[in-house]
């Protein structure tokens, strides 16, 4: 099965360096969903995940005559995914850093469905703003993708040791962030506010749980 | 992995679900190919000698003749809702749900319910719509020499290619706001040349700010002119939530910062009451919100109370109702006043993003208080607007139950 879809991502690969324009659309439906998932969950349901999503997919069609083993496609996507996200966050802390811009976390608008979510969402990501960005991504491969370290490592392209390192430092530092938000970590300790807006918080809670056994009168 | 890490790294992926909505993705993807495509043509511009130079460009004029021959929507089309629909079609949305128009060169607009537009023209070069009433939101593919134009009351908002929304309410308010690249928005009270938004920002327009322009009163944050509204510059309102005299960080940063406690903190240095006198829609709610974080319900309430009460209609005044709601629950465990906030919400924002939450907690607190006749109603209603929501049957299943005989 692996083998087959290597095979046939080779072939693709193929087209898409004969015609690029032509075969673009092929590229997008064959790495739309692992794109689209991995970016979102990486920099957390953004305002800007189309465009960097585009950004993505651009640098494939540009720099695909320089992947020389054509059946790892898809794990070079993936790096492609995660390197750009990661350029995202660099000048995202660049402009912190320089410009002394403060702005505060924003979400995609589809996910804002319910209050408590939302809520959650800000919070996290402001927690994970404060990671710098080699150790957000490491740290996001790690606890939202369940990659182990090897995965981690061949995905950003360090060594084993590196990938360690970073997300130990991430995993000090995300404690000591999250030591100074107790109320946070009360949110996501028990049960998780879902995308769909429905269970989770106090009241969505309620909402998948509600309890409409009113009386009825007679 | 540390148990918090791994429970962090859970709720986050569960609040985050796999990727966007898939309705999403057929604007990203036809935004992609006209990037690719306008990337195509910058690759095929020369590179070696003067030799070539002649050729290439006749190459890339001939492939950009094509192109634009190609790209040009000489054909454009629009179907409302997966129906096709000409030049001059009366489009309207209903009241509980949002319908897509969308065009054949990849553009996408999407109205919300209680909407009623005009697709005013549908032509080779340009197409432009006019909105009567409601919102909607757009996502246009950019073509070389093709514009979009926007009518709404006496303005106009030109286009070229990007992601932006407007919202008029038929004769009142206009907003518009800018997600991606640039608009122009004309006409109306607004100066000769209009005002240009780029991404991130927005315009308000009301009835009263004309008014108010014209009688030199001062602006409130919706009454100020487009310019100072559309400026990412500090405003007074901001600057005054900086201690005088110090390099210290402003309330709304280190609210943005996650520093809660030491956001409530500083308000409280520069005095509550002035502050939330002062403050702006969104710095206000940012507030109310750093208040609730950091363990203050009464500040929370306060903060918000006077959010309705200085921004009454603006969405930041509506989501207050939520989050008073959930404080009176929650923290001051007064249900009869978070059904009031409920409701309230509700009769301001009935089908809002946040009504199918809102109705289910309404519904859990009349459920658990024996109102069988409220708890009824707010089934009934619940199915009337979210027939496919997650509390459909339960709803279903307690109207049958309370049916009068």
């Amino acid at each position: 099965m692996r083998e087959r879809r290597a095979k046939a991502d080779a072939e693709l690969l193929e087209r898409v360096r004969d015609e690029p324009l032509q075969s673009a659309g092929l590229l997008y439906a064959r790495f739309s969903d692992d794109v689209n998932r991995l970016v979102w969950r990486l920099l957390g349901a953004d305002a800007d995940h189309h465009d960097i999503v585009q950004q993505v997919f651009l640098k494939i069609l540009q720099h695909c005559d320089a992947l020389r083993e054509p059946e790892k496609l898809a794990s070079w996507v993936q790096s492609i995914t995660v390197n750009t996200v990661y350029e995202e966050l660099r000048k995202r802390e660049v402009r912190r850093i320089f410009l002394r811009e403060s702005q505060p976390a924003e979400i995609h608008p589809s996910l804002v469905h319910d209050v408590e979510v939302r809520d959650f969402l800000l919070r996290a990501k402001a927690i994970l703003d404060k990671l710098p960005a080699k150790e957000r991504i490491v740290f996001a491969l790690h606890i939202l993708e369940g990659q182990t370290l090897h995965e981690i490592s061949a995905t950003c392209g360090y060594s084993l040791a590196t990938a360690k390192r970073r997300l130990a430092a991430a995993h000090r530092r995300f404690s000591s962030l999250v030591s100074h938000n107790p109320d946070l970590v009360r949110l996501f300790t028990r049960e998780a506010p879902s995308a769909s807006g429905v269970q989770a918080s106090p009241m969505a809670e309620q909402e998948n749980d509600v309890e409409i056994d009113v009386e009825v009168e007679s | 992995m540390s148990d918090e890490a791994a429970l962090f790294g859970r709720a986050l992926g569960r609040a985050l679900g796999s990727g966007p909505p898939q309705a999403s993705l057929g604007v990203q993807r036809a935004n992609f190919l006209a990037a690719a495509h306008r990337m195509g043509r910058r690759r095929s511009q020369p590179r070696w000698g003067l030799a070539f130079a002649f050729a290439a460009v006749c190459a890339v004029g001939v492939g950009l003749f094509a192109f634009q021959r190609t790209a040009e929507p000489a054909t454009l089309s629009a179907r409302f809702n997966g129906q096709e629909v000409r030049e001059n079609a009366e489009l309207s949305t209903p009241i509980t749900a949002t319908k897509p128009l969308e065009f054949s060169d990849g553009s996408k607009v999407v109205f919300e319910p209680s909407s009623r537009a005009k697709l005013s023209l549908l032509g080779p070069k340009r197409a432009a719509l006019r909105l009567n009433q409601g919102r909607f939101t757009a996502s246009i593919v950019h073509h070389p020499g093709m514009t979009w134009g926007v009518d709404a009351g006496p303005y106009t908002v030109e286009v070229v290619g990007t992601k932006f929304s407007v919202d008029w309410q038929g004769g009142s308010d206009l907003r518009v706001e800018v997600t991606e690249g640039t608009v122009r928005v004309m006409g109306g009270d607004l100066d000769r040349g209009g005002a240009v938004l780029r991404a991130g920002q927005k315009l308000e327009r009301t009835m009263r700010s004309a008014a108010s322009d014209a009688a030199g009163t001062k602006a409130t944050p919706t009454e100020q002119r487009p310019e100072e509204r559309t400026a990412a510059a500090p405003t007074a309102e901001r600057a005054a939530l900086t201690p005088s005299g110090a390099r210290e960080p402003s309330l709304a940063a280190l609210a943005s910062a996650g520093k809660y406690r030491q956001a409530l903190e500083l308000a409280e240095k520069l005095g509550f009451e002035r502050v939330i006198g002062e403050l702006g829609e969104n710095d206000l709610l940012l507030l109310a919100n750093s208040a609730r974080y950091a363990g203050a319900p009464a500040r929370a309430r306060q903060a918000l109370l006077k959010l309705r009460d200085r921004f009454p209609g603006r969405p930041a005044a509506d989501l207050a109702a939520l989050y008073l709601a959930r404080i009176a629950e929650q923290s001051e465990h007064r249900p009869q006043e978070a059904v009031r906030w409920l409701r309230t919400f509700l009769s301001e924002s009935p089908t809002g993003d946040l009504a199918q939450s809102a109705r289910a907690s309404l519904l859990s607190i009349l459920s658990a208080q024996g109102d069988t006749a409220g708890a009824r109603a707010v089934a009934e209603d619940y199915l009337r607007y979210h027939p496919e929501g997650p509390l459909a049957e339960q709803a279903r299943s307690l109207v049958s139950r309370t049916k009068p005989p």
